[in-house]
């Protein structure tokens, strides 16, 4: 008759038989599939600019900044059955990648840079999502990744990238980091986009209409949860900034119709 | 429950009056938890728009849910029940002024880390992952309320030596030895966690040093965060293997099962924390492998429980009459009145059946890639300590409660279903979240300003179903918990019916193998420091030569850095 | 006082019910965890 020890002991191996044949699987998928996990690269040291760099037409390095809270670049596109070699930096708080449909789960920590490589087969676009909390708007910190044919990928690439603007004003936008809640192209963030703000009417949480001006704006930048547009949350925080900065701030917004 | 009268003892009635507060203390803070996290299933599942509801911001209330649901309510549940279990099974007094210190000290901590919380300055999730800074007072609070539980188990040490000196030869109390692993796990566990706060977080919250090694702040941090979760379940295994069999009608099929799993926790709970970090740059593939191998060791004694509880209420469903290879099952009472910790107990160990599987594939090395930082992670977490642990715990607290202060159960009928209402919730909920995460629905993400929004550019149409889910599960288990509420205060202000007394379940052993192996805490011990250094120092050296630079500290409202110096 | 875990034959109590118990539970724990190892090598 077995007795209640030895009968656990045979419940113990055949624990660790199970568990370990589960794990030498796993083990295994790195070389069969590889999936493997980052790990601690000694050859690149944290960058603040984000960019594709095409290596061959269907091998690409993709360098994603992860910053409050955006990636940069955004909107990227690679033609389909090419190699991604995507590393992913946090300028600022720790921030998280994932490309769901895709094996890319990467963690952004400040200080270390972080690499994964993926194999795009068909066309497809793909969301690109922070999955780790960075902040108030970290819900909206994402962007879109297109895997497109070869010949729609050329013709794409004819239309030359928008250089970045020179206006003082979008100077000190982007060092007062409103690009993080504030799109200049007509995106949505976590705030309004400045495309075409000025001189827009715009509905108030409270139910009024305000015609975008100089004297809306300042307030607006002055004290930002003083009059908050509709389907947008009093989150801003309010900056310290001169008046010479926002008086370039008006004048640059204005010209972006 | 009058299964053992004869196990009631009388005990001094300070420390009576510190066990009575060390549990409606977090019980009372419980309901401020658990109200968040029914509104975050409401947040996340798009049925409120907004950043924030009733002037808890979201973020500011997931915080909270997280300190109070799995920091305090958990650690002062298991420094009462330690309390309990010590004096109870070795029978001596304790030294109470030692005891109101570490009361004290816990008490404050959490005070001061929930001012912090509520007033909307320490909004960095429970996990506090610098450089999100939080104000000093919740690192404080948290360091203080950690030392406190700390000096709890200091106090049990003589009392603990003294027993093994009068009782020459014999056995440690199954739940003595449970207990003394738990907290030995602790303390092992929150040393680095204390490194962590006092000297990384602390002076660069407080602005003494401009930047903080984010990369070793992160490895600090789980080093205690997985041993955490072997704190929060090893209480709950010494309540199945010293309660269960005897609620069930049986004796405990194995003593030597029990006290093998105690010790094995002890051997393989800290070895094991990278693999939070699978995802993470900086440290090297071949240690996370490692951490990955010795996860996979520490889910052994789990799959030891499942089959020693299985066997153990077996033996009490055939004493009931219950036979075959199955039908034994229907003799279990799930729904007796009076044995309604019985239902505690089972329920979470139902639960239990899916955290275990989900939490080997999460540990899984490549696998890990898959449901990373997904909403799969609170799913299985949530199947974990929100099951076994949060039942059992609550199932206790009660117990305990109506031991102490001598009163009758009050709703005794409604009471006995918490837990199957409880299992209800947390599986559709868990069910949702699982699909949603396999999706790559992100956790910990204020859904309803973007995913679950139609007006928003980014609304995700497929994790709607699964959000529907989440919600509707969410909502059951708060009925459920609204219910052991009712019935826990109900039963508090009651009116007394007998003297109260300490009184726990005892379970008899069915086999008490004379193992030696599993009779000394000492080699085992020796044995866990020696896994920790060799699983430890390398990747920590690795991180301190690396030479990340730090990171300046940051509110979450802002993307800006704060400056916390003496401006330029 | 008669031993409560002996059955009326007066044989040991053996726990077959848990050992059936445990094998279903492998075969459940099999079957969840190679369901996710195949999205992952889908995903490859």
């Amino acid at each position: 008759m077995t007795s209640a020890g030895q009968l656990e002991r045979r419940i113990i191996v055949i624990s660790v038989a199970f568990a370990m044949t589960l794990f030498a699987l796993a083990a295994l998928a790195v070389n069969l599939y590889h999936v493997g996990l980052p790990t601690c690269l000694t050859d690149i040291k944290p960058f603040e600019k984000g960019e594709l760099i095409t290596h061959s037409p269907t091998h690409y390095e993709l360098h994603y900044v992860a910053r409050m809270w955006t990636f940069e670049p955004e909107d990227v596109t690679v033609p389909a059955g090419s190699i991604v070699d995507i590393y992913l930096s946090a300028a600022d708080v720790t921030h998280g990648l994932i490309l769901p449909g895709t094996d890319v789960n990467l963690m952004a920590v400040p200080g270390a840079v972080n690499y994964a490589r993926v194999k795009f087969e068909k066309p497809r676009d793909y969301q690109v999502l922070c999955h780790e909390f960075c902040g108030t708007g970290h819900q909206t910190m994402a962007t879109a990744l297109h895997v497109v044919d070869m010949q729609t990928f050329r013709a794409r690439r004819q239309a030359a990238a928008v250089p970045e603007p020179s206006d003082p004003g979008y100077q000190v936008i982007k060092m007062k980091a409103c690009l993080a809640c504030h799109s200049i192209d007509g995106k949505t963030r976590s705030g309004p986009t400045f495309k075409g703000l000025y001189g827009r009417s715009e509905k108030m949480t409270d139910g009024s209409v305000i015609t975008v001006d100089d004297a809306y704006l300042r307030e607006s930048i002055h004290e930002p949860k003083a009059k908050i547009v509709r389907g947008f949350q009093p989150v801003m925080p309010k900056p310290q900034i001169t008046d010479a900065d926002v008086d370039k701030i008006i004048d640059y917004l204005k010209t972006i119709k | 429950m009058e299964l053992s009268p004869e196990h009631a003892i009388e005990i001094e009635p300070g420390l009576k009056r510190m066990i009575l507060i060390e549990i409606i203390f977090p019980v009372a803070l419980l309901t401020l938890g658990i109200y968040h996290g029914l509104m975050q299933v409401l947040y996340r599942s798009g049925l409120i728009h907004s950043s924030q509801f009733l002037g808890l911001e979201y973020y500011q209330g997931l915080t909270l849910h997280g300190v109070v649901n799995a920091l305090v309510f958990t650690t002062f549940f298991a420094v009462a029940f330690g309390y309990a279990v010590v004096r109870y099974y070795l029978g001596r007094p304790l030294n109470m002024t030692v005891a109101w210190l570490s009361f004290a000290l816990m008490v404050a901590g959490t005070l001061m880390a929930a001012a912090a919380i509520l007033t909307g300055n320490a909004t960095v999730l429970y996990t506090f992952y610098p450089p999100l800074r939080a104000h000093p007072a919740f690192y404080i609070g948290l360091t203080l309320a950690v030392i406190g539980s700390w000096i709890a188990f200091f106090n049990w040490i003589p009392v603990y030596v003294a027993w093994k000196r009068e009782n020459p030869g014999r056995k440690v109390p199954l739940a003595v030895v449970g207990i003394f692993v738990t907290f030995i796990v602790w303390l092992i566990a929150t040393i680095p966690l204390a490194v962590e706060t006092i000297f990384l977080l602390i002076p660069w919250s407080i602005g003494w040093v401009p930047t903080v090694n984010v990369p070793l702040a992160r490895m600090l941090f789980w080093f205690f965060g997985h041993p955490l979760v072997y704190f929060w379940l090893l209480p709950t295994y010494v309540m199945y293997y010293t309660m269960l069999p005897k609620l069930a009608g049986g004796k405990l099929y194995s003593d030597f099962a029990g006290r093998l799993t105690f010790l094995w926790l002890l051997l393989f709970s800290v070895p094991v924390g990278i693999h939070h970090q699978f995802t993470e740059p900086g440290i090297s593939s071949t240690w996370k492998f490692v951490h990955a191998f010795f996860t996979m060791l520490v889910a052994i004694p789990s799959f030891a429980t499942a089959f020693t509880m299985a066997a153990s209420m077996e033996h009490g469903a055939r004493a009931r009459g219950g036979s075959g290879l199955f039908g034994w099952w229907r003799k279990l009472p799930y729904l007796d009145r009076d044995r309604w910790m019985f239902s505690y107990l089972f329920a979470g160990l139902f639960i239990f059946i899916f955290g275990g599987i989900t939490g080997i594939v999460n540990a899984s090395y490549s696998m890990n890639n898959v449901v990373h930082n997904t909403s799969w992670l609170p799913a299985h977490f949530h199947q974990t300590v929100a099951g076994p642990v949060f039942l059992s715990y609550i199932g206790m607290s009660l117990f305990l409660i109506t031991k102490l202060t001598g009163k009758e159960i009050k709703g005794k009928g409604f009471n006995v279903w918490v837990p199957y209402i409880w299992t209800l919730g947390i599986m559709i909920f868990s069910t949702g979240l699982f699909i949603g995460g396999v999706g790559g629905e992100p956790r910990r993400t204020n859904m309803g300003l973007s995913y679950t929004d139609p007006q928003s550019p980014l609304y995700h149409v497929d994790w709607t179903a699964a959000k529907i889910l989440g919600s509707l599960g969410g909502t059951i288990m708060t009925i459920a918990a609204l219910i052991y509420f009712i019935v826990f205060f109900a039963t508090l202000f009651g009116k007394r019916v007998k003297q109260g007394a300490l009184e726990l379940i005892v379970s008899e052993p069915y086999h008490d193998e004379q193992i030696p192996a599993v009779q000394s805490l000492t080699p085992w011990l020796a044995g866990a420091v020696l896994l920790i250094v060799v699983a430890y120092a390398p990747p920590l050296i690795q991180t301190l030569r690396s030479n990340f630079p730090g990171a300046p500290p940051y509110s979450p409202d802002s993307p800006v850095p704060l400056n916390l110096g003496p401006p330029p | 006082m008669m031993e409560p875990n002996d059955s009326k034959s007066g044989k040991p109590f053996f726990p077959s019910g848990a050992i059936a118990f445990f094998i279903l539970l492998l075969l459940l724990y099999a079957v969840i965890w190679f369901t996710l190892y195949w999205i992952m090598i889908v995903r490859s």
